[in-house]
This record gives structure tokens, sequence and C-alpha cells, in this order.
């Protein structure tokens, strides 16, 4: 994955062409990294879009082609954490403003969620992104297509066996988040129903 | 939470890192506690779903493309003026020339067109050329300067000659081409152009 020297200069200079190119291959690895570190609640395709709107406006600011794909992390990290403050903002807002939840409700909000799940992938996703970045991002990054622990570690930053440690790490605290939920799921349906 | 050797022989497992030694070893701990094997199992299950999930949403994302339309012009012009003035910095020719004008500020609109004034210097009235040719959609940008040549001179300062080339398009009924009739005379004739796109307005 990536772009040779000559792309990545011409992309740093303005070529429609190159800035198309190296988007075209780092967009699945930069949906990666905002997916890394946002909020469950953001919408990756508004963030992502946010990220290609800086790159437009901001490549040019790269030095160093061989800088472009720390520099586009970094946009990313910073895109994704933004929204994580906005939401933030507004979660604690909506604290304020909405009445205070019972227990009974936050069950059958639980149950909801539950219900409208779309199936184990999508369950194993969620979980995922309940994890810490730290955890996270490199069990994203090997699900990308072609992605070896020797370039999540390059892109990290950090030793590969940093990256091996995280993601075993990773994988048991899917396990373990997984089990958790199907014990919930067994006591929600293991409950008595109320007499009529 | 602390890892297992288990724990990691699974993650390499189902990472596909794994090495023959890493298998017997699983198997190993399995004689001992069967329930590894499901684990793997279980692991490699979680795995496969996950990269089912995230490869859809990674399909979404893959409709998303950089905000190139209209202003990709304006910005490619930016960035060539940039990297054209980070090069004769590092080339240590430091001349006011180079910074003195021809920025072009890509958020200028028709409204700041509208209230040009007559330019002091000649690289005001360069940039109001290229501003008011971008609002109106015949400049489309200027290519790198190309130096011609530097001289020193006696007063110690540097004489620099440099082709400026601006790109500009205009909309024509006729097009012509350079050519020689049957008796070698230059000569202009209609030119026959192949294919067409959709107009797109100046």
């Amino acid at each position: 994955m990536g772009i040779d020297r000559v792309t990545a200069r011409a992309a740093i200079e303005g070529d429609p062409e190159a800035l198309r190119e190296f988007w075209r291959t780092h967009r699945r690895w930069a949906a990666a990294i905002i997916m890394s570190h946002m909020p469950a609640e953001a919408e990756l395709d508004d963030l992502l879009q946010d990220v290609a709107t800086v790159v437009v406006e901001r490549i040019s600011e790269v030095r160093k082609p061989e800088r472009l794909r720390a520099w586009l992390r970094s946009v990313a990290i910073n895109t994704a954490r933004t929204a994580g403050r906005k939401q933030s903002v507004r979660r604690r807002a909506m604290r304020e403003l909405a009445p205070t939840a019972t227990d009974a409700d936050r069950s059958e909000e639980r149950a909801r969620a539950r219900d409208t799940a779309r199936g184990q992938a999508k369950r194993v996703l969620e979980l995922a992104m309940r994890l810490h970045p730290d955890y996270r991002e490199p069990l994203l990054l090997r699900s990308l297509h072609g992605m070896s622990q020797r370039m999540i570690a390059s892109t990290l930053d950090v030793p590969e066996t940093t990256v091996e440690t995280r993601l075993a790490r990773a994988r048991k605290m899917l396990r373990e988040e997984m089990a958790f939920e199907t014990d919930l799921e067994d006591l929600t349906i293991a409950k008595p129903r109320s007499r009529a | 939470m602390t890892l297992t050797r288990e724990d990691i022989l699974i993650s390499r497992i189902v990472d596909g890192s794994s090495e023959p030694a890493d298998w017997a070893e699983l198997q190993t701990l399995a004689e001992d506690d069967p329930e590894a094997l499901l684990r793997l199992a279980g692991a490699q299950r979680r795995e496969a779903d996950l990269r089912e999930s995230f490869g859809a949403v990674l399909n979404d994302a893959d409709e998303i493309d950089l905000p190139l339309g209209h202003t990709a012009t304006v910005y490619t012009f930016r960035n060539r003026l940039q990297v054209w003035t980070g090069w004769a910095a590092a080339a240590a020719i430091a001349l006011a020339w180079l910074t003195a004008g021809g920025v072009l500020r890509p958020n200028s609109t028709t409204s700041t067109v509208a209230g040009w004034s007559p330019a002091a210097t000649t690289d005001e009235a360069f940039e109001q050329y290229q501003m008011m040719g971008l609002a109106e959609g015949r400049v489309l940008g200027e290519l790198p300067k190309m130096m011609i040549q530097v001289e020193r001179l006696e007063s110690g300062q540097a004489e620099v000659t440099y082709l400026r080339r601006v790109l500009e398009r205009r909309l024509v009924t006729d097009v012509y081409e350079s050519g020689v009739d049957t008796q070698g005379r230059p000569e202009l004739r209609p030119a026959q152009l192949t294919g067409s796109r959709a107009n797109d307005a100046l």
C-alpha cells in the first residue's frame, strides 16, 4: 500500500491527479485511523469528508514526501478527536436537559439496541469500537487488506512486538466483551415473565 | 488484564503470522485444556466477522472523494507558488520579488474584484490580473516560474531574469491551425477537432 515518492511530491505540489491517487490509495487507511479514534456515535463519512477537505487545503504544508502518511494520520486523529470533544459536550448538555432515565428505561434501551443489531458481524465491530484506541487501531488496521504487522508498527511508530501484544490484547478483550454481552442476553432471556 | 501464552498463540494463528511451532505449542496446551481449541475457533469467527463488517464500512468510505472541483485550479495555483517560494528559499536567493506579490488568496471572490482599485505596483497589477482572471474563469493558474539567468551585480545585488507563464482559456467559435498551402506558403486553415465535452462556463 502507498504511492511512490514522485507521486507524493506531486500531490504535495497540488497536482490534482497525484492528489486523487494519494487519496485513492489511502482513503481506507484514513478511514481505519478515524474509526480507531472517533467516538462510537460519530459518523465516519462526515469525518472522512472533513479529512478530505483538510488534505486539499493543507497538503502543501507537508515538507517531505516521506512524511505524507504520518501527516495524514495526524489529520485523521485530530479530526476524530475533535469530533469526540464535540460529542462529549453534546452528551453533557443532553444529560443536563434530559430527564433522568430509570434503570428500567436503560434496560429497555439496551434490549432495543440488541434487537436492532444487524447480526453478529456488526456486533463484533461495535464491540471493537469500544476498545481503547491503542488496541482498536492495530486491530482495525490489521483488518485492512494487506496491512502487515510491520507496516502497522511503522505507522504507529512502535516496535513490532508491541503491535503483536496489542493485537493479542485487543482480541482477548473482544472475546471477554462478547462473553459479557452473551451473559447479559442469557439473563434477559431467563428473566421470568411478569404475571398477567 | 494479563495475557497468557495461549492468548498470544491464538492471536498469531488468527493473524496468519504463526509458525508451525506455534500450532504445536497450542496443541500441547489443548491436551490439558481442550477448550483452548474452542477459544481459537471463536477468535477466528470474530476475526472473520470483524473483517466483514469493517469491510462494509470501508466500502461506504470509498464514496468519499476529495473536494477537488472548481477550487482545484485555485488550489493548484497557490501550491505551485508556495513550492516555488520554498525552493527559492532553499537556494538562498532571498529576493524580495518572490514574496512581494503574486500570492493569490484563494478565498477572494468576485465581490473583491468588483471593488478593484488601481494597482500601485507591477506586482499588484499582476496579482489583480490573476485574481480577476480566476474570478472570470479565464485564468486557470500560473505555472512555476522559469529561471533564465541570475547575475551578480557590482552593487552586491543579484539580477534575476525569469519567465512567468500563466495558463489561460477562452471560448472561441472558430479554431484554426497553421500549415502551408500547395505552394509552400504559410497559411491558417480551420482545425478539425475530435471529441467534445459539456460546456462549462468561463
